[in-house]
């Protein structure tokens, strides 16, 4: 094999001819090859399993830098400070000591991830590996809820309509984890392999800890909600037990402390708490956990805010309880339901019958 | 004939020097596609350097950041991707150069560069990699042993990242006919590795 054509053929420049002739040496010596790939591999020390950001998060982190240098936010350039950047090159060194036998593969993780089920109602497999995808990812519908036990021991419980996918190279390196909805997450801490969530424009690393996650596409905000250990939170920085970090697409941030915790945990025991929230956003809840779309007789009702506690357990419970609470009746026909004020019933009410003379 | 607008909506791919045209006129969304291109690529190769996922990231962001708030002044001498590579990795090596103190408190590392980060970053020997190298042509580790840092960015950006020799010289700064001094000694490696 001429060194050259192995030149040209690494460098992109080979004619197809060329380039099938380099195949076919690199498949009949398959030494050579292998000699190659480590070669390769050793030049700058990252091999095909090095896995870049995604680019919609790259993006999007930018994007909120950017606005925050506008702003003359000086978290704008180089967000960490010193001494974590210290930190991270020490965290990146030490896991050349890691022991071989921890290494798991992409493959393997897949593999090895345990899936228990947790209904609401219907049977059918809720959570499926998606099959095309080559990482490994869970998929909850509305009604449906799941447990996971990811490779690292890590426990994961799934709401409604959510979605978690595990970086191709989770467990080797670090745990990245990506999430479209909420999730509680319960990480035996590893400093050598963080554990971070990447949602929406953010994401939380794992402190050691218990947490949740939540970012539906109509939620305004990524939140973030400690109930043990710490998580560092991206804009917002590190939370402890009983903090809520939350970051809008703008990139402001906002941190709450001693937040109830029950009212965002709660879900875990399908049960749903609501304090002043307002109704569209109870209803979306409710699609989400009984797959019933709630129709509102006039849209300003949706800003009601309503207090109480759902159950997973009825839907038809639940919707009453609400119309109860807000003085609103619930129409049901057929599959429909709607909310509606209790006067529209009696379209001609508005004008009350005054008694003839 | 006309001037084409650079800012009005195009279709299809923009040449380079259109692109940096409208990000000069302050186009955000050929901005993105700009950094949608190039973004993968420059972090892998800032990673090469730090070893660190976020702070690779952020090596990028800062550079990106930089051409977002000197785009109306930006001269680009070879091409837009040079010019961003280059950036990289002069991000790169100042983040190794002020990261310094805290390598040699992790002295009791063997380090493969004797002389500070240069180039690709220090490449750590760890007993992991030592084992498995045993049962790895030795030949490999020897070619690689005597690779000076330098050589390993600029086989690194041509046979990984598929930059020409002009553009690697830009990059490293040095001239392209050193580049292909380096080149042809690499093939001589190569060749080692093919017997």
């Amino acid at each position: 094999m001429d060194p050259e054509l192995l030149d040209r053929y690494l460098a992109g420049e080979c004619s197809e001819d060329e380039v099938a002739t380099v195949r076919r040496y690199l498949m009949a010596h398959p030494e050579a090859a292998r000699g190659l790939e480590r070669f390769l591999n050793d030049l700058d020390a990252v091999d095909r399993t090095v896995q870049a950001p995604h680019a919609d998060v790259a993006w999007n982190d930018f994007s909120a830098r950017q606005r925050r240098t506008s702003a003359g936010d000086p978290r704008a350039v180089g967000s960490r400070t010193t001494r974590t950047r210290a930190l991270s090159v020490l965290m990146a060194r030490t896991r050349w000591w890691r022991s071989p036998g921890v290494v798991a593969t992409g493959l393997m993780a897949a593999g090895m991830i345990g899936i228990a089920v947790l209904r609401t109602k219907t049977p059918p497999p809720p959570v499926a590996p998606a099959a095309p995808r080559p990482t490994p990812t869970f998929v909850t519908n509305n009604r449906e809820r799941a447990t996971l036990r990811l490779p690292d021991g890590t426990q994961v419980s799934l709401a409604p309509a959510s979605r978690l996918r595990l970086a191709p190279d989770f467990g080797e390196e670090r745990r990245d984890v990506y999430l479209d909805g909420e999730a509680y997450f319960d990480v035996p801490h590893d400093s050598l392999r963080l554990f971070t969530v990447f949602a929406g424009n953010a994401s939380a690393r794992d402190l050691g800890t218990q947490f949740l996650v939540r970012k539906y596409p109509e939620d305004l905000t990524v939140q973030v909600v400690v109930r043990k250990g710490a998580v560092a939170m991206s804009g917002v920085g590190r939370l402890g037990a009983g903090d809520l970090g939350r970051l809008d697409a703008d990139g402001q941030a906002s941190l709450r402390r001693n937040v109830a915790l029950g009212t965002y945990f709660s879900w875990l025991d399908g049960r749903l708490v609501f304090r002043d929230t307002p109704l569209i956003d109870v209803l979306r809840a409710l699609r989400r956990w009984h797959d019933v779309d709630v129709q509102l007789a006039d849209s300003t009702l949706g800003s009601l805010p309503f207090t109480g506690t759902l159950t997973d357990a009825s839907f038809r419970s639940s919707i009453d309880l609400v119309g109860l609470t807000l003085g609103l009746r619930v129409r049901r026909d057929g599959a429909r339901v709607t909310l509606e004020p209790i006067e529209s019933r009696t379209p001609t009410a508005t004008t009350p019958a005054t008694p003839r003379p | 004939m006309s001037v084409p607008d650079p800012m009005s909506p195009s279709s299809g791919r923009l040449a380079p020097d259109e692109l940096l045209g409208r990000i000069g006129a302050g186009d955000e969304r050929a901005f993105e596609t700009l950094y949608r291109a190039h973004f993968e690529a420059l972090w892998r190769f800032a990673y090469g350097y730090v070893h660190a996922r976020e702070i690779a990231l952020d090596l990028v962001q800062d550079v990106f950041l930089a051409v977002w708030r000197t785009r109306d002044r930006l001269e680009v001498r070879t091409t837009v991707r040079a010019f961003l590579y280059a950036a990289v990795r002069h991000q790169a090596l100042n983040h190794l150069r002020d990261e310094r103190t805290a390598a040699r408190l992790l002295r009791t590392h063997a380090v493969r560069s004797g002389d500070g980060p240069v180039g690709m970053g220090t490449a750590p020997i760890d007993p992991h990699d030592a084992a498995v190298a045993h049962e790895l042509d030795a030949s490999v580790m020897r070619v690689l042993d005597e690779l000076p840092e330098r050589r390993r960015v600029v086989l690194t950006l041509r046979w990984k990242h598929q930059l020409t020799a002009d553009e690697i010289a830009g990059i490293v700064g040095t001239s392209p006919a050193a580049v292909r001094v380096l080149l042809s000694r690499a093939r001589d490696d190569l060749a080692k590795l093919l017997v």
